[in-house]
């Protein structure tokens, strides 16, 4: 029932009728006026209150009744709206499944955005008070330049010098070392400081990883042949600090020894030199960054100052949660295409309502004409696109669920892997996805809903379409298309940067070869025993069928390790400042010849070469030696006290770690220089496809060397493919949105087209009955949705130059313009606008004049 | 004094009264507060502008509903209608006030005990 409120005009008017009747009773029963007025007033008493205390009650009142009638009109909306989707279920599916595809996209993206790059430390308390350094080391040797790196590394020494003496940060330390456990198996872990644990504060403190226990079940475990105890198991998030690596081990530092396998036995833990740790600290309470910084700084100086010619640190922190730049730029990128592919399903739904709006404005009318407000139409038809929204929202969660589960499969660089994330269990992911769909049904739902109801009463009752209403339409056919093309080019560009990257001189071969990597050093084999056995191997595998040759190299090609030393030639004194690091790489002598080298001058290195000889790299012996008499024969020492190296050979510029920049100075040395022979690998050029060599490779290692832990195996072009992994993942990503673009602006381009039809069915009617021709027609029609097709074209090719700015740097020299992609990307929206016009629009041929006609 | 208790005794029954007052037909505040007046003889009839607020709470829980109406003078009122829950309230809370009201007069009406 609806009431008038009654008001405070009501109340007062409701209290003057009492006092004057009252007054009225007392003059008939024999009082004057006068008197009868005051008595009346003191018998209703104190009028001031009773009228503030009747409003309040009003009000209260009022506040109820619209709170009901709000939810009684709620309650009415939506069953209204689902008898209307119900009675269309093409028509509502449609919507959903295009909402789905959108808003789980978005769903899907922002849940793994938020696990590992908003927030990457899982499991650990309190991650803002983390710390990191990046600060770099040198050595003072040759006061040469210091070298920054990602994650520096201190010795341990130092490491417990800066522990004890800072007072502002709790630090502590870890080092990744790969570990052999039980028979055969490998295991990456960490070695840490005793409060590593301390200062992280993963939940339930222990040591091996939920997966790990899960493999290995049981309190022992032998890790580098030497039985462990298992103390705990950490829980299931937690992987250390590192983003993308999942440590499995936890062992103290003071395990270094005694698990120390003979690979590291030559190594000393303790020296000063020898800089292997990584810090992380927790800020203590109250302590600034800047504060914690100028302490380390100062305890840096202290350390420098203690122990001239050793490791030389500076020190710089920052919070630990914060992600690298790069990172950064690829979350936001990311971010931004999947909005627009959103933007873009929401425009196609809000197309699909406004065409379905011309059907119903007889019903928005008729309602109209009964007495509904513009406002309650507007928020009817907002219900209903709530409605859709939410289907949508919640089928898109699902789909989400399902992507962000298959995370771990996407292509990622060797070593690298992501875990799943949980969308479900995580509240801001919940968040977002309700708060999208909510926008998204605003966005879709008010311009349709506006529309429809910015109608002339009489006008609509007559049926005929507002010109303002196909202008909306044909504007987001227009964005459809746009949008569709900036991703098209997005995704085109990246595939072209693969077959490009793909195709990069690296300055040796690598799609015949073969590699494995193993460790003798883990199964506890002598250093010379592991040598003699390493060359029996070597030995073995070049005589296996289909192998042309083999050789040893102590880094892999196109993995991202290296070794590096502070060359020192004869006769080149270096400027300050000057770069003088060079990568070591000892290798066997089949080297060359395996890898499709070229010798440029001297000779290559022999089996057993009686004096420390070496070949450099083109670049590194220009570098260093860039006199006349080239580099052949003068000797480079590379480490304090080391032996001089005679350079015997120069060889081509060889690109083993990145696929553009300058090639970096490589220095190649005798397989047997190398002091630990840790992961070494072993090439091998074969005429087969060499990823099927792998087996035969396993099988002729175990058969020379019983129990040696091979790390891995496989094909030298799958290293190439990680070092794409960045052009590979936008591709997939940039090209299933394109694909979902694509689809959407396909979907409206057909349902522009169906619509235009069905407005001008009598028309063309008309015209077919007066002899017009019926192909003629068709290509008419069909030309004016490819009109708006080829216009959405040129804006989104327009958007692009800006738009693919950002990618510049991951495009291996393909030009961001370049006119292959642009061109690909138009005709195909062309080819694929004009079949999806040429389908609704073929009815034309078969519309009978006089069925049309009596249509209206 | 007497007069005091006696308007703190009403404010407690008073929505029964109203109720009652209602139960014979829609009717103006002014006509509950003549009703309630000639019914007590004129002891209830103190401060009638309170009956207001406890007409309007009535209406407010959905015990009596209003509409203007026109008077027996030929004026705009204000007018109650007892509503199907206010009827069964009444019910309600008079055998209640009877219970209550008996329990009252046996307790007065007891001779001394003795001890």
């Amino acid at each position: 029932m609806k009431r008038k409120p009654f008001g405070r005009e009501g109340v007062d008017e409701e209290l003057r009728f009492h006092f004057d009747r009252l007054v009225e009773d007392l003059v008939a029963g024999g009082l004057g006026e006068e008197e009868a007025r005051e008595r009346a007033a003191r018998r209703l008493g104190n009028l001031d209150e009773v009228r503030s205390q009747c409003a309040a009650i009003e009000a209260r009142r009022d506040r109820v009744e619209r709170r009901n009638q709000w939810l009684s009109d709620l309650r009415q909306d939506l069953w209204l709206a689902l008898r209307q989707l119900t009675h269309q279920p093409a028509f509502a599916a449609g919507v959903v499944v295009t909402l789905a595809l959108g808003l789980g996209a978005n769903t899907a993206i922002f849940g793994a955005l938020d696990a590992l790059v908003l927030h990457p430390l899982r499991g650990v308390s309190a991650p803002s008070e983390l710390v990191a350094d990046t600060g770099t080391i040198s050595t003072d040797a040759t006061g040469g330049s210091a070298f920054p790196v990602g994650d520096p590394r201190f010795s341990l020494p130092a490491f417990r010098d800066f522990r004890d003496q800072s007072r502002a940060v709790q630090l502590a330390g870890y080092a990744e070392r790969t570990f052999a456990v039980g028979d055969g198996g490998i295991a990456s872990g960490l070695l840490v400081s005793g409060n590593y644990f301390e200062t992280l504060r993963p939940p339930l403190v222990a040591v091996v990883s939920h997966r790990f226990a899960q493999v290995h079940p049981g309190r022992e475990v032998r890790i580098n042949g030497v039985a462990v105890e298992i103390a705990g198991v950490v829980a299931r998030d937690f992987h250390g600090t590192r983003l993308a690596a999942s440590p499995e081990v936890w062992l103290p530092f003071s395990a270094f020894t005694r698990l120390a396998p003979t690979s590291w036995q030559s190594l000393d833990p303790e020296a000063r030199n020898w800089g292997w740790i990584a810090m992380v600290g927790r800020l203590r309470p109250g302590v600034s960054l800047a504060a914690a910084q100028a302490e380390l700084g100062a305890i840096a100086s202290r350390i420098n100052a203690a122990y001239p010619g050793q490791l030389r640190y500076a020190v710089r922190l920052s919070p630990l949660e914060t992600s690298a730049a790069p990172v950064k730029i690829f979350a936001a990128l990311l971010a931004g295409v999947v909005l627009l592919v959103l933007l873009l399903a929401c425009a196609n739904v809000a197309n699909l309502l406004l065409s379905r709006a011309a059907a119903r404005r007889r019903e928005i009318a008729l309602r109209t004409a009964l007495g509904a407000t513009r406002s309650r139409v507007v928020r009817q038809l907002l219900t209903e696109a709530l409605l859709l929204a939410l289907c949508g929202g919640s089928l898109g969660f699902l789909l989400a669920h399902f992507a962000a589960q298959a995370m771990p499969l996407l292509p990622l660089p060797d070593g690298l892997s992501l875990p799943p994330v949980e969308l479900a269990r995580n509240g801001r992911v919940l968040a977002l996805a309700a708060a999208l769909s909510l926008c998204a049904a605003i966005l879709f739902g008010l311009p349709p809903a506006l529309q429809a109801t910015r109608v002339n009463l009489t006008d609509a009752l007559k049926d005929s379409d507002g010109r303002a209403r196909s202008r909306l339409r044909d504007l987001l056919l227009v964005v459809q298309v746009a949008l569709s093309v900036v991703l098209l080019i997005g995704a085109g560009l990246f595939l072209r940067a693969l077959e490009r990257g793909l195709q990069v001189d690296t300055g040796f071969r690598p799609q015949r070869l073969a590699y494995a990597t193993v460790n003798l050093g883990l199964a506890h084999h002598g250093a010379a025993q592991a040598l003699a056995e390493y060359r029996a191997i070597e030995d073995a595998v070049s005589h296996l069928p289909g192998v042309a040759s083999a050789a040893w190299a102590t880094t892999l090609p196109l993995s991202d390790s290296e070794e590096l030393a502070m060359a020192r030639p004869e006769g080149h004194s270096p400027e300050p400042g000057e770069d003088m690091w060079v990568e070591t790489l000892p290798v066997g002598d089949g080297y060359l010849k395996t890898m499709g080298l070229a010798l440029l001058s001297g000779r290559g290195l022999q089996p057993h070469e009686p004096r420390p000889a070496m070949l450099l790299s083109r670049s590194a012996a220009r570098k260093f030696f860039p006199g006349p008499g080239g580099a052949l024969g003068k000797h480079v020492v590379l480490m304090r006290d080391g032996p001089s190296f005679e350079v015997v050979g120069v060889v081509e510029d060889a690109r083993y770690h990145a696929l553009e920049g300058e090639s970096r100075a490589v220095a190649y040395l005798p397989f047997e220089r190398d002091v630990s022979l840790d992961n070494v690998s072993l090439l091998v050029r074969t005429d087969r496809d060499p990823g099927e060599l792998s087996p035969a490779l396993r099988a002729a290692i175990q058969r020379t060397a019983p129990g040696a832990p091979v790390l891995a195996a496989g094909a030298l072009r799958d290293k190439l493919a990680d070092l794409l992994a960045p052009q590979r993942l936008g591709m997939i990503f940039l090209g299933a949105f394109a694909a979902l673009g694509l689809v959407l602006a396909l979907v409206g381009t057909a349902s522009v087209t169906a619509f235009v039809l069905t407005q001008r069915t009598r028309e063309l009617g008309i015209r077919l009955a007066l002899g017009a021709d019926g192909p003629k027609l068709l290509a008419a029609v069909v030309g004016q949705t490819l009109r708006r097709v080829a216009i959405g074209l040129c804006i989104g090719a327009a958007i692009s130059i800006f738009s693919t700015r950002g990618m510049a740097a991951f495009l291996y020299g393909v030009p961001r313009l370049d006119p292959l992609t642009f061109a690909a990307a138009g005709l195909l929206i062309l080819g694929s606008g004009l079949a999806a016009a040429l389908i609704p629009a073929r009815r034309i041929l078969s519309i009978d004049p006089a069925i049309s006609l009596r249509s209206e | 004094m007497a007069r005091s208790h006696t308007a703190e005794l009403m404010q407690g029954s008073l929505d029964l009264m109203v109720l009652k007052a209602l139960s014979f037909g829609p009717q103006h505040g002014y006509g509950v507060a003549r009703w309630i007046a000639e019914v007590t003889g004129d002891v209830l009839s103190v401060e009638e502008g309170s009956l207001y607020p406890a007409l309007h709470r009535l209406e407010e829980r959905r015990a009596v509903e209003s509409y203007w109406g026109v008077s027996e003078n030929n004026r705009r009122a204000r007018y109650y209608e007892l509503s199907a829950r206010g009827r069964q309230q009444l019910r309600a809370d008079a055998a209640s006030w009877q219970r209550f009201a008996a329990a009252v007069a046996r307790v007065l009406a007891a001779p001394e005990p003795a001890l």
